[in-house]
Formats: C-alpha cells, structure tokens, sequence
C-alpha cells in the first residue's frame, strides 16, 4: 500500500512538471500563425504539404497547424475563440459564415487585405462564385480553398453516355434497375437535404426571399414529385433508405451504374472501377439544370486573433495558386483557383474538369444564419412524403410553419438586442433578493429552534475529521462540477442572441411547461419528451435487469463449464467504446443490408415509425447495458448464503418458490443502488439516441436530454431554452431519487 | 444424472446462441478491421472475410514531423539555435497521454472517493446524507450544457494543453459512482476493527490506510476501473482542452477518421479495436474483483 501511494504521489508531481506543450516561443521574432482544420487523409496531407513551403519560403512567420475531429470542430471553436485561446486562422465551410459573423467567431478581411502588398485582383484569381459564397452583409469574411458540390458519378462499363436530361436519366437508370439483385440504375441520399435540394433548383424553386423563408411553394412540391417517381415502389429506379458508406461499396461493386456524390468520393472508389463524371441533368419538366448545392471552404479570420495582419498574410498565401495546385495535385481537392484549371494536366481531366462545369451550374449555400434552420425540418418532409406518411403539400406546409416559428424566436432574439438593455442589473436585484429572502429564513429557523441550531454547531466541531476526510473531493467537485451548475442554471433565465445573453426571468420554462408553441401529441412538446423519456427509462431498466438476472443465474450453476469463458464474452459489449458499436447497431437495423431485417425475413424501414425507431434504440442501449447488470447480479446472488437454499429444499420448496422467497427479497437491497443510479444515466443516454436512430422520424424518439441538445445546437442556438430544459431533467431525477429513497427506506425498515 | 446432462446441454445451446449474438456487432467490427477496402463491408456474414493487417499497421504506425529546437555549441563556444524536424511515433504519443491521463485519473479518482467514501461511511455529520445526495445528483445534469464553463475554468487555472487539466476533468467526474460503490462497501466493514485499532492507538489515518483500504481491494478494483474508463474512452474534451497532435489522446485519434463527408471505416475499425484491448484486459484481470467489488458493499447480509 505505502509503494502505492508514493508511486501515485510521483505520477502527480511528474504531471506538474510535465512541461507545456507549447514550445517556448518569447526569444523567437518569429510571428506564429495558428491554423486549425479537420482535413483529414490526402487532403490534410497537401494542405500541411503547402505549409511547410511556405515555412520555408519566408521567415518571418511560422505557421502552426492543429488537425482536430471533426465531430469537435466547431463546439472546440465555440469554446476556444471567445477566450483568445483559438487559432488565428482556421478552414471551415462557408455556410456557417453570417452564423459566424453575427455571434462574433470570425472577422471581415477587406480591411487588411488592403493593408498587404501585392495581393493580385482576387475576383480574377478565385471562381466569382466561391468569393460570393464568403460575403457576408457586403463584406468578405476569407478566402475559399476548395468547392464542392454534387455531380453524377456513372460506371463506364454499364453506362455509354451520361444522360443529359432527367428523362435519359430515368430510361438508363430503368434499363439497369433490378431491384431483387440489389442492382439500381441511380443511387443517391434520398431522403438528405442536401442531395434533393438539386431538384429543387431544377424546378426552379428558392429557400428564402429576403429574411422570409419560401419552403412550400409549387417548385418545392414538384421537386418532392419527382424525386417520389424515382423511387416508386412499382418501378423504382432509385432505393431509398440508403446511406452514405452503402452507396460507396454499391458502385464498387459494379451494383450502382449512377451515383450522385461529391468530391470526396474519389478517393473512394476502387482503382479497378473505370468510371466518369457528368453534370446533374437538365429536369425535362422544366427545362432547367439541376443545380447542386456549392459548398466553399475557406480560410476563414478568428475575431479573436491578436496577428489579423500576419494571419491574413499567410491565408492570401495559403490560397495562392502555387499552393492551390499542390491541393490540387496532392490532395486531389477541387480549388477555388481559375487558373489551375488552365494547366493542360486539369484542362484533360475529364473529373476534375467536370467538377469545375458543375460548380458553375450550382447555387451558392445561402450563408445567412438563418440557413441552419432549415436542414432538420426539411429532411422530415422528405421522410413523410418518403414513407407516404404526407402528401407533398402537407409535408412542405408543416416544414414552412417550423422553420417560420424558429424565425420568429430568433426576431424575438433581435427585439432583446434592439432594446439594448440586457437586463443584468435585473437579475442582480432578483438574486439578491432572493438570498436575502433565503438567509433571513434561516436567521428565523435558528432563533426559533434554538436547541437545534447549538446541537447543529456543536456535532459540526466534534466531526471536524470527517471534514477534513471530504474536503479534497469537495473543492474538485466544486470546482469542476458546481461551478458549471450554478453557471448552466443562471443561463436558463437568459436568451441568447449574437453573443449576448438577455435577462427574460422565467420566460423559457414558461415557454417549456405550457408548451405554447408546440402543443401536445407534436413531437416538441415537453410533455411528449417526456412520456418518451420514462418509456425509454423503464423499458431500458426492465429489459436489462431482466436479462442480467437470467445470465447470472445460469452461469451461478455451480456444476456448469466453460462459465469463465461465457462471463468474459458477455461483458464485452461494456468494453468496447460505445461509439463504434452504436454505428454498427445502426447499420445492423439497415432496411436493405441489415442483419436484422435478413434473419427474420423482413423488409421493415426502422426508422420510418416512431414504434420501431424507439425498438432500435432500444435495443442497442439494452445490449450496452445488459453486462453492467449481469455482474451487479452475479455479485448480489454470490453472497447469498447457500444454507438458506438448503433448508427450503428440505422443506420441499420449489425452483420457484426458491427464487421467489429467498433469492428476491434477498437481491432486492443489493440490486437497488445500480438500479438507481443506471435510471439516471439512462434518463441520461444520449449517445444511442443520438447515434442510432437520430430522433428519427422527426424528433419522435428523441428523449429530453436529446431535445436540450437541439435546442442548444441544431435550432438557432437557444441556449437558454436548452438549459432551461436541463434543469427541469434534474428537478424530474431529482424528485425520482427522494421518492425511491423514501420508498425503500419504508420497505425494508433498516434504513441507516 | 443424465437429465442433469440433457438439461446443461440445453444450457449451453442457449449460452452459445446468446454469446454470438452478444459478441455479433463487435465482429462486424473485426470484420471491417481486417478488411483491405476502406468501404463497409454490406454481407450480413459477421466472420472476416480477408485477414490483411494493413489497417491495423496503419494505424499503429502513424507518425508525424514535428519541430525542435536544438542548441548547438561551436569551437568558439557560441550557441546557436536550430530547429530541425524530427519524425516522432504518434500512435506511441498518444498511447503515452492516453495511459498516463487514464491512469492518473484512475488513481486521483481512487484517492478522492475513498477518503470521501471513508468520511460519509463512517462519521454522522450534519451534511452527511445531504452531501450524499449531491454526489448523486451531479449524475443528473445533463454535461451538454456544462462545457463552455468547464473550458473557461480549465483556461483560467492555466490547464489548457495539459494533462493534468484533463485528469482532473475525468477524475471528478468519475467520483460520484466511485464514492457510493466504496460507501457501501465500507459500510460492510465492522467498525469494531478499526475501534480496537484505536484504542491501541493508531491514528484515524492510519486506520484508515492500513485496516480498512487492505480490506476492501475488491471495491478499489471497480472503482480504478471506472475511472480509468472514463479517461480511456472521453474524446470530446480531450479534442477541446488539447492543442497539439502530440497531446492527443487515443479516442481524438479514432475520431480524426471520420470525416465531415466520409469514414475511413477500414482505420476507424481497427483503430477502435486496439483502443478497447487494454478495457478489456482490464476487465477479464479485475473479473473477479468486479463481481464482488461491485456489490457486496450493498448487500449487508
């Protein structure tokens, strides 16, 4: 024990004195330039590739470069700008642009540009296109690296020439199509945003006219038309219910003679495939081009740099065509150079010219913040007219009133911000008050019950021990835990808007327990969440005890083989993370590929249906949780005395008897803190929903914590309203835990 | 004799049934390891079908240029300085942060809760059952919406970056279960044990680090366990608080496979496989532990 501790005391102190990460840089001259991205494979190669040239090539300014997943990217961002610790630069996509600008996590440009010498015209050196995809209120916010956007892949082998009008399209798509061999003529995302929004465009449709959104017009119910003939259950054409990494081995296996996808497949398709590329069809119904969605990558100025002249030097050098063409080359990016598309080498390059074609027959993403809004609510259209859960119209109108509520939330934003007073002082005055109100209680209490209040002083002096015994874990937990509690808790009194927040008083829990924008069976309304919440709880619960239980009775078998084996295989699914075999579950559930469907003969969309949906979570959390609860009962049933067995057989007691007198009542105590605390954390589970079904169908699985999410990150940044739901999550488990504790203090009259 | 016989064969038909199905998604994830193609493979046939390490060899082979600086001291007794790069082993970086944030955090864990788990056990002090319950409430917020602070607290203590920021992250939140799992363990511990020991006069630490901590090994077993799986398989924080490729930790490597666009399955796969070896070596070592730390504590008999 004692080399225990002096081992753990030497890891502690060599961890104090592990030196910083950060290489000293005072005595340097040299400017550091931080540069933060989430390329990753050949992509991140070339762009470390033009760095490094550029390191060399001057030596007044070092550039850093920091590759982060891309799942933290921008919550990483989120945190680290607003305290000066983020990067100088960093590359991102352009839709979040205006979102970026508003909430004062990136910075116009112009100004230092201008400052720079010798930065050529840039309208002559990037596509017009991917410069306006960087405006932002008549201001440029970086300079674009890369464009992507949709185009249609088709296997040369299967297909002669590449249809030029959607008719063509359909003819060759039907010619190829058999659905029984799993073999299909055009596969893409239907059921995305994303991919369907080039339908869109082809009828001619918009998302937003000024500061209104126009989602329900006829354009948008033709395009849904459409894409509904390419997928008709009598002839279909396309499958629907595909994904991203399914459509990737359908067309390396010769499965998928057209694919419509983006840059990023190249690197995904197999040497062996002899394939091209086409622009998306003209829409014979309309006469016009499809047009994809363009996305433009950029470097983009954080607000908080310290160097924006240095940062705006190397993001103009970055982007210049010497560099671009090292992206080019090495890691086969589409830039946002003209002149790379000059050289002979591209010039014949049928793909990369293609891409080029495509770009200029694709509509900029709108980069207004109201953009964001949009994505969830439309992919639930798609889905209802997907699965005929909704006509078009229906679909469209429901889609249009969501998002219009969203918008009218974010002019109630603007209203705060328009008043200028952020109400602080307000909510001093209330906290005060409060706490005066609290401590003046307690006075009273003390003076009134006196007895009480010596003995309370008194047991406090003699226990000064146990104090001393808690302290340690006290202040890290306060530091680390209360602080961020009391912090979220204040938040839920606030609204957030552009990187302000603004005292409403109880508005948000308001606005959540009497549901007065959603009312009940809709899939926001609170009292839904939470019906679904405690079914998930208490399904998950029953299910997983349930099933430890069983397991750990067989294998308590004395006489039984290989249990040590079974044991080990069976706690496996507690070992693995999580977040790999929740996508696999994910995968396992797959319409068309799924294990599941296959074994029991089904053809079943799971995510089509809330029931089913629900099921898939289901069982994914029950085959995570399951082991917990075997060892938990294993331990529990171990210190049964076996004696107590041996009298009821005596007496004649059956197995059932046995299990229902002895090993129950006896278990109960033991299983109860596990159950506790696994109601928690599965009240809790966010991960599952949120990797596994996806709240699918919109929204309809999604469980309280989940919901919070939403709030906070995918519906226009309500921070407040996601706290606000937070603690009505901890008042609810709150609430549970005292009444379990009293319940089970009632039960077994021993309570300590 | 022989319906016994009859009756465990059945047993182990079902045991055998509901291992595979148990184990079913995990060999997918072998399968897709072992593959050569970075696409996903779409057979509902689990079993690998091609046996290439390449992944595996990838993933475990990473490395990366860094820059250092090197002093160097002429004839003259000048000092000059260069930077020069140098090729370090990444995976074997992030190995070390993993298992030194991971273990860390295990052991800082294990020192928090006990003397806690000690106190709470133990002592009757106004507060007791109150900080109890707060122990168990933290578990009921949701951590979404703690990041922005926890990260504004980590950069005012001057943490950002390193190590100790993120065990002391971990090791905190890994204290709650810790400290009710030990509380109920010790609350098995006859006090009359430690009672003697002080009236032979060992003082209240010494009892409590050679009388009770020797006793309830089991319990320590579960509690290093948890919290050094909380350090071993968190990514978000590790890819928010750290700054540098060099300090990452193993999770943020797997993650860096998945792409705003694509996965690199094949990497993705194999990496999440030699990520979960060292779980699960923990796991069948302290099996027996497990069973008994977990539990006992609770069941007073």
């Amino acid at each position: 024990m004692t080399r225990f501790l002096r081992f753990a005391v030497a890891l502690l102190v060599t961890l104090f004195a592990w030196p910083s990460a950060q290489a000293d840089e005072s005595q340097n001259s040299q400017v550091i330039i931080r540069l933060w991205h989430s390329y990753r494979d050949a992509e991140k190669a070339a762009l470390e590739a033009t760095v490094e040239a550029y390191n060399k090539s001057q030596k007044e300014i070092a550039v850093e470069v920091l590759s982060i997943p891309n799942e933290a990217f921008a919550s990483k961002l989120d945190s680290a700008i607003p305290h000066g610790t983020g990067p100088d630069i960093f590359i991102f996509a352009h839709d979040r642009v205006g979102d970026w600008a508003v909430n004062k996590r990136i910075q116009p440009i112009d100004s230092y540009l201008k400052q720079l010498d010798g930065v050529t015209d840039l309208d002559s050196r990037f596509f017009p296109k991917t410069m306006e995809a960087l405006t932002f209120e008549n201001e440029l916010y970086g300079l674009p690296t890369t464009f992507k956007s949709l185009a249609l892949f088709y296997n040369k082998k299967l297909i002669d020439n590449p249809p030029e009008t959607s008719a063509e399209m359909i003819t060759l798509a039907k010619k190829f199509t058999k659905n029984a061999e799993n073999r299909f003529g055009l596969v893409y995302e239907v059921g995305k945003f994303y991919s369907h929004a080039p339908w869109i465009f082809g009828f001619g449709g918009e998302f937003f006219e000024g500061h209104k959104a126009v989602l329900n017009t006829k354009a948008h119910a033709e395009a849904l038309r459409f894409m509904k003939t390419l997928i008709d259950p009598a002839d279909p054409v396309v499958p629907k219910g595909i994904q991203g990494y399914q459509i990737t081995s359908l067309f390396n296996e010769g499965k998928a003679a057209m694919v419509i996808s983006g840059p990023w497949f190249l690197s995904e398709i197999n040497k062996n495939v002899d394939y091209g590329l086409a622009l998306l069809p003209v829409i014979s119904e309309s006469g016009k081009r499809a047009q994809p969605l363009l996305g433009a990558e950029a470097f983009l100025l954080s607000k908080t740099t310290q160097k924006p002249l240095a940062a705006v030097k190397v993001m103009n050098a970055l982007t210049s065509d010497w560099a671009a063409q090292i992206r080019q080359e090495k890691g086969h990016q589409t830039v946002a150079n003209k002149a790379i598309y000059e050289r002979p080498e591209v010039k014949n390059d049928q793909i990369v010219s293609t891409f080029m074609h495509q770009m200029e027959n694709a509509v900029p993403m709108p980069n207004i913040p109201i953009m964001g809004l949009i994505w969830a609510p439309y992919d639930l259209a798609l889905a209802e007219v997907i699965n005929d859960k909704s006509t078009p119209e229906a679909a469209l109108n429901k889609c249009q009133r969501t998002v219009e509520h969203y918008i009218i939330a974010q002019d109630e934003g603007q209203a705060l911000k328009d008043k200028g007073d952020n109400g602080i002082g307000t909510f001093i005055c209330h906290i005060a008050i409060l706490f005066g109100l609290l401590l003046i209680a307690l006075i009273a209490y003390a003076i009134v019950r006196k007895e009480k209040t010596k003995k309370f002083f008194k047991d406090i002096r003699e226990n000064i021990f146990a104090y001393g015994y808690i302290a340690p874990t006290v202040i890290s937990m306060g530091l680390v835990v209360f602080i961020p509690f009391v912090y979220a808790i204040s938040l839920a009194f606030f609204r957030y808007f552009q990187n302000d927040y603004y005292y409403i008083g109880i508005k948000n829990f308001i606005d959540i327990l009497f549901s007065g924008e959603y009312p009940f069976p809709d899939n926001y309304n609170f009292y839904y969440k939470l019906l679904i919440t405690i079914a998930w709880t208490v399904s998950n619960l029953v299910i997983t005890v349930a099933v430890g239980l069983a397991l750990a009775l067989i294998l308590k078998e004395p006489l039984l083989k290989f249990k040590g084996i079974y044991r080990v295989l069976l706690i496996i699914p507690w070992a693995v993370p999580s977040y790999i075999t929740a996508i696999i579950w994910r995968g396992m559930f797959d319409q068309r590929y799924g294990v599941i469907n296959h074994i029991f003969g089904l053809n079943i969309d799971w995510w089509a249906n809330t029931g089913t949906a629900f099921l898939t979570n289901l069982a994914t959390n029950c085959w995570l949780g399951f082991p917990f609860m075997m060892v938990v009962s294993l331990g529990a049933l171990q210190s049964i005395p076996s004696d107590l067995y041996e009298a009821a057989k005596v007496d004649g007691a059956s197995k059932w008897q046995q299990f229902r007198h002895i090993t129950l009542p006896l278990l109960k105590p033991a299983l109860f803190p596990s159950i506790i605390l696994s109601t928690v954390w599965t009240f809790n589970q966010f991960n599952v929903i949120y990797l596994v079904s996806k709240g699918a169908p919109g929204g309809a699985t999604d469980i309280l914590i989940s919901e919070a999410y939403r709030w906070a990150f995918e519906r226009g940044n309500r921070y407040g309203y996601a706290a606000a739901y937070s603690i009505i999550i901890f008042f609810i488990l709150f609430l549970y835990s005292q009444v379990t504790n009293r319940v089970t203090k009632g039960t077994e009259g021993s309570g300590r | 004799m022989n319906k016994q016989k009859v009756k465990f064969i059945f047993v182990h038909i079902f045991l055998i049934c509901f291992t595979f199905i148990t184990i079913f998604p995990v060999l997918k994830v072998v399968q897709i390891a072992l593959g050569t193609s970075n696409n996903f493979n779409l057979s509902v046939n689990p079993f690998p079908t091609e046996f290439s390490l390449k992944n595996f060899k990838e993933v475990l082979t990473s490395s990366k240029n860094i820059k250092v600086e090197k002093v160097i001291t002429n004839d003259k007794g000048e000092e000059t300085k260069i930077t020069e790069d140098k090729e370090v082993w990444l995976f074997g970086r992030q190995l070390f942060n993993s298992l030194v944030v991971s273990i860390a955090t295990a052991l800082m864990g294990i020192l928090l809760a006990c003397t806690a788990a000690y106190a709470f056990s133990r002592f009757k002090f106004p507060g007791q059952r109150a900080g109890l319950m707060a122990f168990l409430v933290t578990q009921m917020f949701p951590g979404t919406m703690m990041m922005i602070p926890l990260y504004i607290i980590i950069e005012k203590l001057g943490l950002l970056d390193q190590m100790l920021g993120l065990i002391l992250v971990y090791s905190t939140t890994s204290i709650p279960f810790c400290v009710w799992n030990l509380k109920g363990y010790f609350d098995t511990i006859p006090k009359e044990l430690e009672e003697a020991a002080i009236i032979d006069g060992a003082s209240h630490f010494r009892v409590f680090w050679q009388i009770v901590m020797p006793l309830c090994k089991p319990a320590l077993a579960v509690t290093f366990l948890f919290s050094f799986m909380t350090g071993w398989n968190e990514f978000i924080l590790a890819a928010t608080f750290m700054s540098n490729e060099t300090s990452y930790t193993l999770p943020v490597m797997l993650q860096q496979f998945i792409g705003e666009y694509s996965v690199d399955w094949g990497h993705f796969a194999a990496g999440a496989l030699i990520v979960s070896i060292p779980v699960m070596a923990l796991f069948f070592a302290l099996q027996r532990n497990l069973v008994s730390g977990l539990t006992a504590g609770a069941v007073k008999g």
